[in-house]
Parts: structure tokens; sequence; C-alpha cells
């Protein structure tokens, strides 16, 4: 049984932050809705991880605002922002190593107060990953690249999360393996979820996408419908270069 | 990057003279117009200055703390007391001495220097292993430092009559050698800062892939900031022994140990100038404290004692200041910038 | 050459296990919060300090020992939660020297707090007289206190073992201390597993504080050093931010130093600690992760 979630809006407007001294976003709009995945693109350094851990609450958002359903976020923290249906998969994967497949499942199950919920949504990821159900008792630092992508998700899933941000699940993974993730990402946004993707596969994840963002230097350069994205070639070309509007 | 720095020179030179014109002008006020006690706590004031100057050479070129710098201190004291205390003395105080150390009498100067170098040598043999820990290893080694200096100074009887202690040192400095000893370690302090080890440690403190990227031994560099370092300190605890005359293990432990890195963190570590300024606020604290726990007098009538209450004072600033301002009160400037036109800020922060 | 008879043996190596378990529980309430937070508190020392004088004050009044105990312990967690809230979270993210450095002054702090507002002097009390008994198995004797040491340090054991592996809570300070950044995209508090992690480690410094005020029946301002620098050489040496390795490296610890004790001459026996720092220096240059530890990163 897959979980149906309400669905749900994040908007972002206007965010600003970085790390220490350093700005990385100067102004970032964004936007994604129940059912549909919305690819973030860009450069190295553009600050698309940035963006993501900006969203969920792991670096301040210096301005700006970010909303889910129109409640805002503001300056929140990864605890609160999975308390709002928000979860972040991150770039490393960030899986316990430590921890079998199972513990792993389970803490990502953490804010679920309902033992039987925890117990269904096991069942909902054993059955979506059926490799992780094979492995379930073994140490998650033993499992391949593609098997650990497939335990983040299904570990983020566990808090069933109505906005899913994920950042590079096809990194370091084999090309034929690449579809596979791109077709499980658009099941994720069947199911209701809105899902933020920031992707370096930039042809893939456009043909699968609904619409998308291109970010460079910290701004928002280009942005629209998948379809039109995938034809303006040259104009997309020059929005990695932040060409733009002449700068860069 | 190799070669010593004219402009850190001339930077060392100028705040040499600062500081000598100003350390020297509270001596010579204090003689003329304060008390006999006040020109102690003055002289005694110069002694610490020497021992954070010291310590200041590793830890604030480095950017690693080290807890274990009082063991230096010790062995500086310690052999210059021994060395120094007369022979008859000595017989009676540690009969069983090794063969030189019972009967050489080489004199103040001589004595300091040879301890200053036994200190720095034990510094080289746990140094190599030290070094090369990354820096939080090297931290919590340090620690070990500390206590095994301080079991050794309180167990090893035949040397130092563990935790009776010394007594009988003849008082071979007054105010002027205490200053003149310390104008010698800051002048030292400010040459290592300009001379190439100094500048690539420094540069490995601020940006740890210097090493690999400009090609420094950082383990190499580390340790001539650490045997320069203990070299400084044994010879200020040198001096102060000679001041002092008498002491126990109890004075290279961690209680002092703390008190000396308090007033580098709330002078600011970066700069010699910072742990003059540390060691003048601490003492004035540490002063004033004195005061309070004797028992707060308000017209007359004693009120509460109130114990440690200087220690606690210094150790609270302390804390503020690692929360709120790590770089202390220089922010890691030398007195020199301190009327430079261009502030050249060094970021000499706790790591 | 020292000859035993086999019930002195047996009696020592008693004692041994006893001091092993006591520097066991010390190691452990250390290790605790380093594992969470890679933060290695100095002012842990104090906690024991705090503990002992909750236990004087109440056995100084006329209360028993036991409810000397609760009160120490009790004492212990709360001035344990209390430096995080003041202290620690001011300086989450500083580097580790910093926080080791800041962690001294905290214990300064508290040293001194107890100097003014308790007492400036050491202050001895009695202990039941029970402790001091000993008691006859199989034949032979053996002390009532570290028969109790041990009991109690195994029950402690069992139960954070328990507490660690089978509830949510547990779960939660595990995933921390792997990967604290993942740990809170899981929805697991940061303020909340730090604060409980201290509080644990506080819970332990108090009930390893009950069992060495009653080996000792005193209780002085600087008191804390001593036990505080046992766990830092177990957990250094069993394996930082390891709890396995923090409490087999208490074993070994006390073990080594009563069989020491024991078998060496009497002037060797204060070098002892000496050694014991320098195996921690050997530990740290050679194998940092400890003889038993999995490599723990450590923030510079």
């Amino acid at each position: 049984m897959i979980q149906r979630p309400a669905g749900a809006t994040l908007e972002a407007r206007g965010v600003v932050s970085g790390y220490g001294a350093g700005e990385v976003l100067r102004g970032v709009d964004v936007d994604v809705h129940a059912g549909e995945v919305v690819a973030v693109l860009g450069p190295n350094g553009a600050g698309k991880t940035t963006l993501l851990r900006t969203l969920v609450g792991l670096n301040k958002l210096r301005r700006g605002t970010v909303t889910i359903d129109g409640t805002s976020l503001g300056r929140t923290s990864p605890e609160r922002a999975l308390g709002h249906g928000v979860a972040l998969v991150p770039e490393s994967r960030g899986i316990f190593g430590e921890f079998t497949v199972e513990e792993n499942l389970r803490v990502g199950g953490y804010l679920e107060r309902s033992a039987t919920a925890v117990r269904e949504r096991l069942e909902d990821a054993f059955e979506r990953f059926p490799i992780l159900r094979e492995r379930r008792s073994q140490s998650a630092g033993t499992l391949s690249g593609g098997e650990q992508q497939q335990l983040a998700i299904a570990r983020a899933l566990m808090s069933d999360p109505r906005i899913l941000l994920l950042d590079e699940p096809s990194l370091g993974l084999a090309p034929l393996i690449v579809d596979t993730v791109m077709a499980l990402v658009r099941s994720l946004a069947d199911d209701g979820r809105g899902v933020l993707l920031v992707e370096q596969h930039v042809t893939q994840a456009l043909e699968m996408a609904d619409r998308g963002f291109v970010l460079a230097e910290g701004r928002v350069r280009m942005s629209g419908q998948a379809a039109q994205l995938i034809d303006s070639g040259l104009e997309m070309a020059e929005a990695y270069l932040g060409g733009v509007d002449g700068t860069g | 990057m190799s070669g010593w720095s004219r402009l850190d020179l001339l930077r060392g030179a100028v705040t040499w003279v600062i500081l000598g014109v100003l350390l020297g002008a509270l001596l010579v006020v204090l003689s003329v117009a304060g008390t006999t006690s006040m020109v102690r706590t003055a002289t005694n004031f110069l002694l610490l200055v020497g021992l954070v100057v010291g310590v200041q050479v590793f830890v604030g070129n480095s950017g690693i703390v080290s807890f274990g710098h009082v063991a230096f201190a010790g062995i500086g004291a310690y052999l210059t007391a021994i060395l120094t205390i007369p022979v008859d003395i000595r017989e009676t105080a540690l009969p069983d001495l090794p063969g030189l150390l019972a009967t050489a009498s080489p004199g103040p100067v001589v004595a300091i220097l040879i301890a200053a170098v036994a200190a720095a040598v034990v510094a080289l043999i746990l140094g190599g292993a030290l070094t090369r820990m990354d820096e939080a290893a090297m931290a919590m080694a340090t620690l070990a430092v500390l206590v095994m200096g301080h079991t050794v100074f309180a167990n090893w009887e035949t040397v130092t009559r563990g935790t009776i202690g010394l007594y009988g040192v003849p008082r071979s400095i007054g105010q002027i050698g205490a200053l003149a000893g310390v104008l010698c370690v800051i002048a030292s302090a400010l040459a290592f800062a300009a001379s190439p080890t100094g500048r690539k440690l420094r540069a490995v403190r601020d940006d740890p892939t210097a090493g690999a990227t400009l090609g420094i031994n950082t383990a190499r560099v580390r340790l001539g900031g650490w045997v320069v370092s203990a070299f400084l300190t044994g010879l200020a605890g040198g001096l102060w022994s000679q001041y002092n005359l008498a002491f126990g293990p109890d004075q290279f432990y961690y209680v002092d140990m703390f008190t000396l890195l308090s007033m580098l963190v709330i002078g600011g570590l970066g700069s010699v100038a910072g742990a003059v300024v540390g060691a003048a606020v601490v003492t004035l604290v540490s002063e004033l404290g004195r005061e309070l726990e004797a028992g707060l007098r308000l017209g007359g009538i004693a009120l509460r004692e109130l114990p440690g209450a200087g220690q606690l004072a210094i150790a609270v600033v302390t804390l503020a200041l690692l929360i709120l301002r790590p770089t202390g009160l220089t922010r890691g400037r030398e007195a020199a910038d301190w009327f430079a036109r261009r502030r050249i800020e060094r970021s000499g922060q706790v790591r | 050459m020292v000859s035993m008879a086999p019930a002195e043996l047996l009696q020592q190596l008693v004692n041994a296990l006893s001091l092993g378990s006591l520097y066991a529980m010390l190691a452990l309430g250390l290790a605790i919060v380093f594992g969470v937070m890679k933060l290695l508190n100095f002012a842990y020392g104090e906690l024991i300090t705090v503990c002992a004088y909750g236990v004087y004050v109440m056995v100084s009044s006329g209360q028993s020992f036991l409810v000397g105990a609760v009160v120490g312990v009790i004492a212990a967690t709360a001035v344990s939660v209390l430096t995080e809230r003041v202290a620690f979270r001011p300086l989450r993210g500083a580097p580790f020297i910093t926080v080791l450095f800041s962690s001294f002054a905290v214990a300064v702090i508290i040293q001194n707090l107890i100097r003014q507002l308790v007492s400036p002097r050491p202050r001895g009390f009695a202990t039941p007289g029970f402790l001091d008994d000993l008691v006859s198995i199989g034949g032979l004797n053996v002390g009532v206190l570290p028969l109790i040491t041990i009991a109690t340090a195994v029950t402690l054991m069992a139960g954070i073992v328990a507490l660690l592996q089978r509830t949510k809570v547990g779960l939660a300070m595990r995933a921390a201390a792997q990967d604290f950044e993942n740990a809170r995209l899981m929805g697991i508090s940061a303020n909340r597993v730090i604060l409980l992690a201290f509080a644990l480690s506080g819970f332990v410094a108090g009930i390893a504080g009950v069992l060495w005020v009653a080996r000792t029946g005193a209780a002085t301002p600087a008191m804390g050093f001593v036990p505080v620098l046992k766990a830092f050489v177990a957990t250094v040496i069993g394996g930082l931010g390891n709890l396995r390795g923090a409490v087999l490296g208490g074993m070994v610890l006390g073990v080594v130093e009563v069989t020491l004790v024991v078998f060496l001459p009497n002037g060797a026996a204060p070098f002892v600690d000496a050694f014991a720092l320098l195996a921690v220096v050997a530990v740290l240059y050679f194998r940092p992760q400890g003889l038993i530890g999995v490599a723990a990163e450590v923030r510079t």
C-alpha cells in the first residue's frame, strides 16, 4: 500500500544564504507543487546544494522567505522542516554505516509516533525496494552505491514527506542505474509528493521533470517548463556560464 | 615564504621598544611612588610575562593550545634552583644528587641557560612524536606532558624533594634583572615570529592546507616552534626561580597552566603584545581577587570571605571571551600595529 | 619477588576489578558526551566534586549516606545539564581545541564556586561502616565496597546498553554519534540529544562519584582533576568516541594500576601515573583511534 500524501506547495522567495563570511545564494526564487518534479540545474558552485540545505535549515536563511502551503518555515531547523514534511536526501546520502539497513529505515521514521505507521511504511519500503528487504539485517556500510541511494530515498520516505529534496541522486552511479533512479524519482512525484531535484545529468533530468530552474552564481538565470528548457539549448549553455544577462 | 621578513623584524623591533618602555616605566613609577609590596607584585608580574611570552611563541604561532608548557617552566625552575642553591644547603636538602648536580655552581646566568637547554631537549624528544599528530591529538598529548611533568616533579625526590619542594635559592635578580631577562625573552619571541620557521608556522595555522600547497613541512615547523618555546619558557622558569626562592611541584600544574593560557586568550594569542596585555589584565584581576578573598570590608566591618574569587573571575572572563571574541583583546595585533596606519590584522585565534 | 597466598591474590584481584569498574564508569561518562558531540569535557571531573560535596552536605547535616548519595547523583546530573546550557551550547561549532580549553575554564569556575558556596577546605565525613566489612565467599574474604562497585558498574552498563540499543532515544543518540548532521535530517533534535548526553554523563559521574567518595570519605575542591584524568587516559587508550573502548580502557587501567602497585617496589608506585600518560602519548601517536576504536573523526 503506497501512501498518497496530501499535496503541498513549497515556495522560496529571495533566498540569500552562504557559508561563513561569503554569500552563495544571492536571491533565489524557486517553487515546487504537489505531484511535480522540478529540476534544479547549473554548474558547480552555483549554489544548488546550498539551496537545498537552506530550505531545510542546515544553512541559515539570511534573507528571503520559505513557505510550505503558506506556512512560513523561516529560519528553520532540519527537525522542524521534517516535521512540516520537507525531507532532504543529501548528496553524500548520509547513510549510517554502522546501522543495519532496517535500523537506518527506522531512524528515518523517528518522528512518527505510531508504531503501526512505522511498520507499514517499512513494508512499503521493502515492497518498493526489494533489495533492501534482502539486505535488511546487513550493515548499511556494506551496500553498493546504488543500493545506498535506494536506502537513502527509502529512509526519507519513512517520514512520509510532502516535499522531497534530492541532491544529485544519480551521483557516481552507472548510466543504466541512472535511468532507474530517474524513474524512481518520477514515481515519487506520481505518488503525489513534490520533488525538487538537483542534478548534473541535465538531459535525463529534464526528460523526466515537469519544470526546471537553472542556477548560476547564486541566482536563477532561467526557468520554465522542462520541454522548453530542453529546446532552448544555446540559451541554457549561456545560462550555465552566467552570461544570459551579460554578466559573468 | 622562505627567509626572514623585514616587515616583521621591523614590527618586532618597534613592538620591543614599546613594550620595553611600558614595562620599564611601570617599574620606575612603582619604585619611586609605590610600596615595596607593589614593586614585588610588579616584579612577579614581569616574571610572569616572561612565562606567558614563552608559551605564546608556540601557542600563538601554531594555534595549538599546549597544556604542558608549565612542565618546561618547571624544568627551568628546578634545574636552575638546584644549580644555584649554595652547595652546603644542597647537601642537606638533596643529599643524593648525582655527581655534577651536587657540586656545580655555575652562577645564575649560566644555570638559567643550562636549564633552558634542558627544557628544550626534553621538548625535542617528546616533540618528535607530538608534532606529527594532528592538532587535536597534539593538544591532548600536551595534557599528558603536563601530568608527566608534575608526576616527575612530585615524585623524583632525590632531585626535586618531591612534594616538599625546594628552598634556599639565593635571590640573584631584582626588578632590573627581571626586566632585563624578560626583555630578552620578548626579543627572542619577536625574532622567532619574524623568522622563516615562525612565518611558516603561522601560514599553516591560518590555512591547514598550506602544508601541501606551499610545500611547508608542518611537523618540522611545529617542532621548531615547540622547541624554541620550550627553551624560552624554561628560561623564564629559571628566572622566576631566582626571585621566588622556594617552590614546589604544584606551582607547575594545571591551575597555573590554566592561568597562563587564560592570559593568552584574554590578551590575544596571535601576538607577543597580546600576551603582555593578557598577563596585565589577569594580574590586575588576581590582585583585586586577592583583596576580595581577604574579605569584603564595608566601613570597617568585615563581611564574608570570598575564596577563589580571583580565579573565578579570570575563568569567567576567559570563557566569555572564548565564546564572544576568541581573538582576545588585541585581536592578534602586535604593539607596533597599535600605532600603524594600515591595520594589519593577524588572525591568531585559538583553533 | 612477591609471593602471595591464594586468598590474598583473590582479594587483590577483586580490588583490581573494583578499581577497573570505577575507572570504566568514569570513562563511560566522558565518552558519552564525546561520542555525540566530539567534545572532550574536562569539566566532567568537577561533576565528581559536585557529587562529593552533595554527599558531604547531606551527611554532615545528619542524613544517611544513602540520602547523600541520591542528592549527589542528582546534583551531578543537574550541574552537567547546566554546563551544557550555559557554556557549551554557545560554543557549538567551535573548533575542538577551543572547546577543550573552554571546558577547563568551566572546570575552574565550578571548582571555585564550590569553594565560595560550600567550603574551601577539605571536608571529611563518615561512610557507612559496612562498606569496610569483609564478606566470605566460598571461604575467601572479599571487601564489601569492591563488590558493590563491581555490581554497580555491571548494572549501570547493562542499563546503558539497554537504553542505547533498545529505545528510540538510544537510537537517536547512536545516530547522532555516528553522523550528527544526518541525524538532524532524520528529525532528531540536536538540542535534545545533546541535553540527554550531558544528563546521562552527569548521572554516570554521580554514581561513580558516590563510589569514589565511599572509598575516600572526603570532599576537596580540587579533587575532580584525578578522576577526569583517569577517564581521559582510559578513553584515549580505548578509543575516543567508542563506548566499548572507554569501558575496556577503564578496566585495563584499573587492573594494571593495582597490579603494578602491588608488584612494584614502593618508590616506583607514583610513576605508574607517569607511565599511563606516556601510554596516552604513544597511543595518540601510533594509533589515534585507540587500541579498540574505529577511527573517530575529531573536528580540528
